[in-house]
């Protein structure tokens, strides 16, 4: 119950920062001050930093997205507040489906699971506003968000690798093996590959550079939540690290 | 074609993307196929993975070995592009503007040796053990297990060890500890717990080589620094 309320109240001020006006901002931190307090209180509670759960990562995704809105120019300037406070809300109502676990897995309690968890959440941010950037500049063509569409994409690109690579070594650790030949797994490798290879490299293709590229950037993140929702449920993998 | 022709596509974007598409379209065949058919591929974790594609025919390994030869090819598209940069362009660029995409191209062959040497090379084993248990793995190498530790509440296991030793010709070399996520390594061979019972008290212990795993370390540190390299590369020449 008490979740249902803190998730709810910090998506509404989020809602509310949507309004514009003068009040905005004060909604927006209202919720920031919400969500962080459920992040924070559930780490207290469950005696562990709070990555370690889908709830958990969720919630702390949804804050991190809020909390962007404050720092980025173009959010303030009212340009990129409406996608970027979407997806945070987006995430607080998908944490709320969540399950609470309160255990941590033996297997877990591993400084690089905790790496692993914390560089996918700086990659499902990174890559979400690069993809809020790309949908900027396919509709206006400023060529500054196809710039910060590109350094988001790369910030995430670099954090989702890492998160990759960390996850793995904890697999490594924990189980022997870096890789497993699951959905889950196989998934995440297309994300990887299609922004360092297609996104990346398609931006310096003549018939591909410009608007086509920042297409194909925009499309990556669907693909990055396929990977996190839909693989397990709409198409079956047994559990895997990631 | 000729080799000319061949290493002037090879340094194109086009052959780039045409290998990154060549690639995700095996891994997307593999999300299709392997959950309908997870029996069929559960054998790929505990073997060789060379000696899988051997063992199965064609119409089933099919994608694994497209997935290979795709990546292969990747990897040498990244040879020769970064080849040609450097080659190009290494007296007139600085190092952050020339070096940090080569890096990161030489951390992601690196790593796909380290996954090719996994596939090729290694040894695994497996043994449930009681208390005074000894576990023989390879060249005279074995492990013995001293006492088990399974602790938990109402809700999970919350803590179990493996107390034990490794022999080498029956004598004992280490005393270790091993749990979950903190295996033991000694003289090449990783022992791992991966599993604990109680009662009666038993652990389910595996025992493997694996020569590829610090290739795949290597690289990935080189990828990390490439990475990094690049973001503050990018980050210097838009001003900040």
């Amino acid at each position: 119950m008490s979740r249902l309320l803190f998730l709810l109240v910090a998506a509404t001020f989020y809602a509310l920062a949507l309004t514009g006006g003068l009040r905005s901002r004060t909604f927006l931190v209202l919720g920031l001050l919400v969500n962080a307090g459920f992040v924070v209180l559930r780490g207290f509670a469950n005696g562990r930093l709070p990555v370690t759960e889908r709830l958990d990562i969720l919630a702390l995704t949804g804050l991190l997205f809020a909390a962007s809105c404050l720092w980025l120019p173009e959010c303030r300037k009212g340009e990129m507040d409406v996608p970027v406070l979407s997806l945070s809300i987006f995430f607080l109502f998908a944490a709320l489906l969540q399950d609470e676990v309160n255990t941590v897995d033996q297997y877990m309690k591993s400084p690089w699971f905790y790496l692993y968890s914390g560089f996918f959440i700086l990659a499902l941010v990174s890559l979400g506003l690069s993809s809020c950037f790309g949908v900027a500049f396919i509709r206006h063509e400023d060529i500054s968000h196809e710039a910060l569409q590109y350094r988001f994409g790369l910030y995430g690109w670099v954090a989702y690798a890492a998160s990759l690579i960390f996850g793995s070594f904890w697999f490594f650790a924990a189980y022997g093996t870096l890789w497993y030949w699951t959905a889950k797994d196989f998934w995440l490798s297309i994300v990887w590959f299609y922004y360092g290879g297609l996104y990346f490299h398609g931006r310096y293709h003549p018939s591909l550079a410009g608007v086509p590229a920042s297409i194909i950037g925009v499309l990556g993140y669907p693909l990055v939540l396929f990977g996190y929702f839909g693989i397990g449920y709409l198409i079956k993998s047994p559990w895997s690290q990631f | 074609m000729e080799p000319v022709l061949m290493y002037r596509f090879l340094t194109t974007i086009t052959s780039s993307l045409l290998f990154f598409g060549l690639v995700m379209a095996f891994l997307f065949s593999g999300v299709l196929i392997i959950p309908k058919t997870m029996q069929t591929y559960a054998s790929i974790i505990d073997t060789l993975l060379v000696d899988w594609l051997i063992e199965n025919d064609l119409g089933t390994s099919w994608w694994v070995a497209g997935l290979m030869l795709s990546m292969a090819l990747v990897a040498v598209n990244a040879a020769v592009c970064s080849y040609d940069m450097l080659k190009r362009r290494f007296a007139a660029a600085r190092f952050l503007q020339l070096w940090p995409p080569q890096i990161l191209h030489i951390g992601v062959i690196v790593m796909l040796i380290g996954h090719l040497t996994t596939a090729m090379t290694g040894f695994r084993t497996e043994s449930v053990l009681s208390e005074g248990g000894r576990f023989p793995i390879l060249d005279g190498v074995s492990f013995v297990v001293d006492r088990i530790v399974v602790e938990s509440d109402p809700v999970t296991v919350t803590r179990w060890e493996v107390h034990g030793g490794w022999l080498e010709s029956g004598a004992l070399v280490e005393p270790v500890v091993i749990r979950p996520g903190s295996p033991s390594y000694f003289r090449g061979i990783w022992l791992f717990v991966k599993n604990a019972d109680r009662p009666p008290l038993r652990a389910v212990l595996t025992a493997r080589t694996d020569v590829g795993a610090s290739i795949v370390a290597a690289g990935a540190a080189l990828f990390l620094a490439g990475g990094c390299l690049l973001l503050i590369a990018r980050r210097l020449s838009s001003g900040g």
